[in-house]
């Protein structure tokens, strides 16, 4: 292919890259999506996967697989990680996991040489994605040279983007919806690529399994490891790709910072495990015919050479695309994010010291400049060298340091400071004693006796007399195990750490410092967020946008000018009362609660028990009249044996009616008794339409003695309830209306939301407006009755859960409603 | 959700790191496939189903 129309596709998809991320500013929505969050974690597979799987594959079989084993297995445990690191990470506005062990064992030297070594570790890491970039374009266009000036290009382009999209506000735990909805879009090209170059491979070479299996040199390729430290690699390897997946600083940028949504995780968990099986598919069959087609070709570049072969020209550009599109979002998401890290934990320090702190954006975006020039410096250095080739798995163990001090901080209370920083000391020298330097050996940096060692013990690819494990295992195993052994070991033995020193501060000086710093938009946003905290909870919410956007030291310090230490005698007191405010507060509230449940109690006792008074008044009353007049009557019988027959048959009548008057009262005052004592309703269940026919029948002789018809629209109802007290308010309500009526009663049953809803409507006058209120209070009768039937009515319909009142209108027209799933039971209606 | 999840990833640990040398000893297989891929994306597959029948409604 002609290089110019190479270099005119390159610059068209990375125009077109520009416009995906612009796009995504403008319409900001796009990138919550789950799928995008899902394609964004893909920032994970890069040149190395794209044109380097193929290789790996070529040379050493299945141990290609393992680097994508292992993000399926930590993405199985998003509920622990991943959901913990999104909250705490919200909470504090962590940009690193540096930032998290600031946070997490307080201002030392730990951060800072986290991030230190995160730069110089990744490097190399970056150094070949630039590489993969240009030995893809000169293979296409088929030149030998300038392999370097298609790199150099490439980084001023790449870092033009980083900057554009990354660096547009001083905040870097801001989300930046433009540059992760154009890394989502390029994993899709390079998912596509490689499946389209796969498809084609083997539709016009056909199946190679057969042939591989007839060559015996290419049986290894398909067989696992053998013995005991081919399973121990492969065991190593799947380890040693989870942590770098769960602690590249491109994959916490995507995964937590960019977050938009933590309900995106599950599916995520596994939308990106289905991706890179997908894009893991084509690989052995790539690799495969490679060797048998192409055996002096660098393995490598088959992705590439394939298509080329097939007599595909513009699926190879496709390729090339693809390769393109795995670097640059690696290098430009990497790039920022170990921008941030220099900037947060080594920049901006220094800026403050020399009072610069304004000029930190500008740094920030030198800093990108810096970091993807010094990775095309050690392109240019290392050039072919063995270290630029290796380094993507020691670029892997590096990362994997981070590991103990991280993890165990996140779940072990014991963890001190102490135990991490010594861990990860002697975690990143044994890195660099069996990783690094050997491989800058191999490269001729270093002279080769380096790989001898000072004594048989202290082979650098070999300690303690170590055989038979290749380096990447050996360095892993050895420099982790030790981390994780001194982690927990000198941990424990510094469990007494003083606790770190809180800060106060008023929230109106912490909004100006925010202001002068951060902006106005920052400190109207903190100015929301502190309304009703205490000073140290406002302090320490200042200084989570401070750290967010300076680094944690610098906040820190910039904390000092307008915060006090909380009083040291007051310290332990402080601490405690934080611990035990929320347990406090809660009971305080309970206790509030109870208090207020026990007044309205006391309340509703006193009016029981003066409701007990009047109603005892009120029968006394009640049957005073009647008995008076029984005894008056009895008297005039006894008195004068010289009544007239008729007027002895008057009295007798008279005598006749006061005495059953007297027995109706007591009867209903002895029904009230026994609804004070009785047993609590019984519940069953129920046909409503069944009882509702029954009262009318019951009703229907009195009914008929009046000359009311009674009239009924039922629908059929269940419900769990005390049947018999039912039937009994029914028969009241129903009683009273066919005393009231002119012509007609009816009776409604429905249902109403959750409760069945009786209506008893007459056509008699209705309740005179001033009566209506007292109409339920008992002795309160308006056709000579007892007066106790709706108050009786009343209590058994609350009893049941339900409510009898009064509908407005005219004519009579009670309503009585009863749950239709009864919950409570109280036998008094409350 | 969270004793299930972690029951996936255990079985998924077993799955990826069992010695797969004591197992897949042959070059050829079914639909002359080796069978250590088949057994390898064949389980990757059978973990994603998995995973996505546990987390599709979180």
């Amino acid at each position: 292919m002609s290089p110019w129309a190479l270099l005119l596709g390159l610059l068209l998809y990375l125009g077109l890259l520009f416009l995906v991320a612009l796009w995504g500013e403008s319409r900001p929505r796009l990138a919550q999506n789950p799928w995008v969050y899902a394609l964004s974690l893909a920032v994970y597979a890069t040149a190395w996967t794209f044109l380097g799987s193929a290789g790996r594959a070529a040379t050493e079989g299945a141990t290609f697989l393992p680097i994508y084993l292992g993000p399926t297995l930590v993405l199985l445990l998003w509920p622990w990680l991943h959901g913990r690191l999104l909250a705490l990470a919200r909470t504090h506005r962590l940009t690193s996991w540096a930032d998290f062990l600031h946070l997490r064992y307080g201002p030392g030297p730990l951060a800072p040489l986290a991030a230190g070594f995160l730069v110089v570790g990744l490097l190399p890491y970056l150094a070949l994605q630039l590489k993969a970039i240009a030995q893809a374009f000169l293979f296409l266009s088929g030149e030998e040279a300038p392999l370097a000036d298609v790199a150099l290009l490439t980084a001023l382009l790449l870092a033009l983007f980083a900057i554009l999209f990354g660096t547009r506000r001083l905040d870097p735990s801001e989300r930046h919806p433009g540059l992760v909805l154009a890394v989502a879009f390029e994993s899709l090209v390079k998912l596509f690529a490689l499946l389209l170059v796969g498809a084609l491979v083997l539709l016009s070479l056909g199946n190679p399994f057969p042939r591989a299996q007839a060559e015996p040199d290419l049986h290894p390729l398909l067989l696992p490891p053998e013995g005991l430290s081919g399973h121990l690699a492969w065991v190593s390897l799947v380890a040693l790709s989870s942590l770098a997946f769960l602690f590249l600083p491109r994959q916490f940028h995507v995964a937590v910072v960019e977050s938009q949504n933590p309900r995106h995780l599950p599916h995520a968990a596994w939308a990106f495990p289905l991706y890179l099986l997908l894009i893991n598919l084509p690989i052995l069959p790539l690799a495969l015919w490679g060797r048998l087609l192409l055996p002096g070709e660098n393995p490598d570049l088959y992705v590439l050479a394939l298509p080329l072969l097939a007599g595909s020209p513009p699926v190879a550009f496709l390729a090339f695309l693809g390769a393109v599109s795995a670097a640059t979002a690696m290098v430009v998401v990497e790039g920022l994010s170990l921008s941030i890290l220099l900037s947060n934990h080594l920049l901006s320090p220094l800026l403050l010291r020399r009072r610069a702190l304004g000029s930190l954006l500008l740094w920030r975006r030198l800093a990108i400049l810096l970091v993807l020039l010094l990775a095309y410096l050690y392109f240019r250095l290392a050039g072919e060298a063995y270290a630029l080739v290796g380094m993507g798995l020691i670029s892997f163990v590096a990362v994997a340091q981070l590991a103990p001090a991280a993890l165990l901080g996140l779940f072990w209370k014991g963890a001190t400071g102490a135990g991490a920083l010594a861990g990860f000391l002697a975690g990143v020298a044994l890195w660099a004693y069996t990783l690094f330097l050997p491989a800058l050996a191999r490269s001729g940096f270093l002279p080769p006796l380096f790989l001898e060692g000072p004594h048989p013990l202290l082979h650098p690819e070999g300690l303690l007399g170590l055989k038979g494990l290749d380096p990447i295992t050996h360095g892993f195993l050895v420099s982790l195990g030790t981390n994780l052994a001194l982690t927990l070991g000198v941990s424990l033995f510094t469990r007494k750490e003083a606790p770190l020193g809180g800060r106060t501060g008023e929230v109106a000086a912490l909004a100006a410092l925010l202001e002068r710093i951060l902006g106005k938009e920052v400190a109207e946003a903190f100015l929301k967020e502190a309304e009703g905290l205490s000073g140290t909870e406002a302090a320490l919410r200042a200084e989570a946008f401070l750290s967010s956007a300076l680094g944690p030291a610098t906040a820190r310090l910039l904390l000092l000018s307008v915060t006090e230490e909380a009083r040291e005698e007051h310290k332990p007191l402080l601490e405690e009362a934080a611990r035990e405010s929320k347990a406090v507060r809660a009971y305080a509230q309970a206790l509030e609660r109870a208090q207020a449940e026990l007044a309205e109690a006391y309340e509703r006792l006193k009016a029981l028990d003066q409701a007990k008074d009047e109603l005892l008044w009120a029968v006394s009353h009640e049957l005073k009249t009647p008995l008076t007049a029984v005894r008056a009557l009895a008297e005039i019988l006894a008195t004068h044996p010289d009544l007239s027959e008729e007027e002895r048959r008057r009295f007798t009548a008279l005598l006749a009616k006061e005495a059953a008057r007297l027995s109706r009262l007591v009867e209903e005052v002895l029904r009230y008794a026994r609804l004070q004592t009785g047993p609590a309703p019984k519940k069953e269940p129920t046909d409503l339409k069944a009882l509702a026919e029954e009262a009318l029948s019951l009703t229907e002789p009195l009914a008929r003695e009046r000359g009311v018809k009674l009239e009924a629209a039922l629908l059929p109802l269940q419900a769990d309830t005390d049947r018999d007290r039912v039937l009994q308010v029914l028969l009241n309500l129903l009683t009273n209306a066919v005393r009231h009526a002119q012509s007609r009663v009816r009776l409604e049953l429905g249902a109403r939301g959750q409760e069945a809803l009786f209506r008893v409507l007459d056509d008699g006058p209705g309740v005179p407006k001033e009566a209506r209120e007292r109409i339920f209070e008992p002795f309160q009768s308006l056709a000579g009755g007892t007066g106790l039937g709706l108050y009786l009515a009343r209590r058994l319909a609350e009893g049941l859960g339900g409510r009898v009142y009064l509908e407005e209108g005219e004519g009579g027209a009670f309503a009585f409603t009863v749950p239709l799933e009864v919950n409570h039971a109280d036998p008094f209606g409350g | 959700m969270k004793e299930k999840a972690f029951a996936l990833f255990l079985l998924a640990l077993f799955l990826f790191t069992l010695p797969l040398s004591l197992l897949f000893r042959g070059v050829g297989g079914p639909w002359e496939l080796p069978p250590l891929y088949l057994y390898l994306f064949g389980a990757w597959a059978l973990v994603v189903l998995l995973a996505f029948l546990l987390f599709r409604r979180p």
